[in-house]
């Protein structure tokens, strides 16, 4: 099977590449909102936060008023951001704040447990996607199963994953983002890739074993 | 053009002079993982260039992560955040005749300017109480404001005695601690809307207000019983040997304890959650009573009284 990335091609992938670092030279004109930082600013996390979120909540309207108050908490926090601090986690953790607050007042709304994000027993038992071994998938339909596996998981799980896959954040960052340590971090993302695999089942494993044959 | 098994020591050469690829971090991370756990000593493992981050993570990674938005949002958006920044006045160039004369306290007044810009003061609770207070096992008299001040900005119990004693962060969040009351303080995180500034209040009663001027630094109180979560407003905690009471005033409060239906409750403005000591009566709720003989009016009407005192709320 062809769809498979390999490690030589990661660069030119959707993530895992080195995320583009905001230029220092302009970290610290932000703190004074000027407009060029600010420009360059939005032009460099706008997508990233934007496709956080929208995988995060699946519905695109809902990603866009969170992406809103996202960068209006930006703006309102600028004036006390430490220029010497790399942005990209801080603007996650903004994102991943409002996200909490949305999980938490949608699970009020229901009259539910609140969601899974601040809790560390976090694999139950998911429902595999199926397939059976030896069928192989094309590649929009393995693309399209990997989705859904992704979007099965506990938020917890899922966003460890995005910002981890997608943000390249070492899993320091990510467990300050999750009021967690980085061992914790690190424990979520292997529970998310061994759930991930579960999940997806024979599928994938037809596909691995495909993409090994390949020459 | 060399064929397949001929060497070809030019080009060997100049590969061996090329830099070096940076490692994938994820690979260089799995790798030192590996190393670090012996798994590569216990049995062979993946050789570096093999397929390290695995062919899961590789896969994901070239997935992309959602549809993009709508550029009509994208666009309102980008406008709104980068125009509607305040632009800086930029002072007028001082005439060159009048450069000598005015230069020096321009200079002085730019650099004032640029240090409480560049360097600000870190926000500092300022106290005010009538009458003695303890912070930290030290007792402070009400002239001591300012040496108590400064203390605060480390985290410790505060004690209120005879008198409420009430707290102002640079306007921006307001907080009432009635007498007999212990409040352990926070280590106040930065105010850039990111760190949480805990509180915990052991026993007594506190009020607290969040102002036009605050960053959105979630605040979360503790008490015996419960866990309380803010969401910009104003409320009431009270804490009594019989458990924890939270009014709330304005806007909405999340309460969250083990004794609550589902481990929380939302109290919105007029409305006080009550959390029992007693795991047996677990929590209630009820609107803010009109009744002078109700056991929580007093509660209410000075958590009311502090809000019509304190700024407006955000």
């Amino acid at each position: 099977m062809s769809g498979m990335a390999r490690s030589d091609d990661v660069s030119s992938a959707a993530g895992l590449a080195a995320a583009e670092e905001f230029p220092p030279e302009l970290r610290r004109a932000l703190p004074a909102r000027d407009p060029a930082a600010l420009a360059r600013f939005f032009d460099l996390y706008f997508d990233r936060v934007y496709g956080y979120v929208r995988r995060l909540t699946g519905d695109e309207h809902l990603a866009e008023d969170l992406t809103q108050d996202v960068f209006l908490q930006v703006q309102r926090a600028l004036p006390s951001y430490d220029p010497e601090r790399d942005p990209r986690p801080w603007v996650f953790t903004i994102a991943t704040n409002k996200l909490r607050d949305h999980w938490r007042a949608r699970a009020t709304q229901e009259g539910r447990a609140e969601e899974s994000l601040d809790r560390d027993d976090l694999v139950e038992r998911l429902p595999a996607l199926g397939g059976s071994p030896g069928a192989e998938l094309s590649e929009a339909e393995l693309s399209e199963r990997v989705r859904r596996a992704v979007d099965l998981l506990p938020e917890g799980l899922r966003v460890t994953v995005l910002l981890r896959v997608y943000e390249n954040l070492s899993f320091e960052e990510i467990g300050r983002i999750l009021q967690r340590n980085e061992v914790a971090a690190r424990k979520r993302y292997s529970r998310a890739l061994e759930a991930l695999r579960e999940v997806l089942g024979p599928a994938w494993r037809t596909h691995t074993e495909g993409a090994e044959g390949a020459p | 053009m060399s064929r397949e098994g001929e060497e070809d020591p030019a080009l060997e050469e100049l590969l061996r002079r090329g830099p070096h690829p940076a490692p994938d971090p994820l690979r260089r991370e799995a790798a030192r993982a590996a190393f670090l756990s012996g798994a590569s000593r216990a049995a062979p493992g993946p050789r570096m260039g093999a397929p390290v981050p695995s062919d899961l993570e590789l896969y994901l990674a070239s997935q992309p992560v959602a549809p993009p938005a709508r550029a009509e949002f994208r666009g309102e958006l980008r406008k709104a955040f980068v125009l509607s920044a305040p632009k800086a006045a930029l002072p007028a160039a001082p005439p060159r005749s009048r450069l000598m004369r005015f230069g020096v306290p321009l200079l002085a007044a730019a650099a004032i300017v640029a240090v409480t810009v560049l360097f600000p003061e870190p926000e500092r609770w300022r106290v005010r109480s009538a009458a003695p207070v303890r912070f930290a096992g030290a007792e402070y008299a009400p002239g001591d404001a300012q040496e108590l001040a400064v203390d605060l900005e480390g985290s410790g119990t505060f004690e209120t005695l005879e008198a409420p004693a009430l707290f102002d962060l640079g306007g921006k969040m307001e907080l009432e601690l009635r007498p007999g009351s212990e409040l352990v303080f926070p280590l106040l995180p930065e105010l850039d809307g990111v760190g949480t500034v805990w509180f915990e209040l052991a026993r007594g009663e506190a009020y607290l207000k969040t102002a036009d001027g605050y960053p959105g630094n979630p605040v979360r109180i503790k008490t015996p019983q419960a866990e309380v979560a803010l969401h910009g407003t104003t409320l009431g905690v009270l804490v009594s040997p019989g458990g924890t009471c939270v009014c709330v005033a304005e806007g909405q409060v999340t309460v969250e304890s083990g004794q609550l239906v589902d481990g929380h409750m939302d109290v919105a403005a007029g409305g006080s959650c009550f959390v029992f000591d007693d795991p047996a009566r677990g929590g209630d709720w009820c609107a803010f009573p009109t009744d002078a003989a109700d056991e929580n009016y007093a509660h209410v009407h000075d958590l009311l009284a502090f809000q019509v005192a304190a700024a407006p709320a955000r």
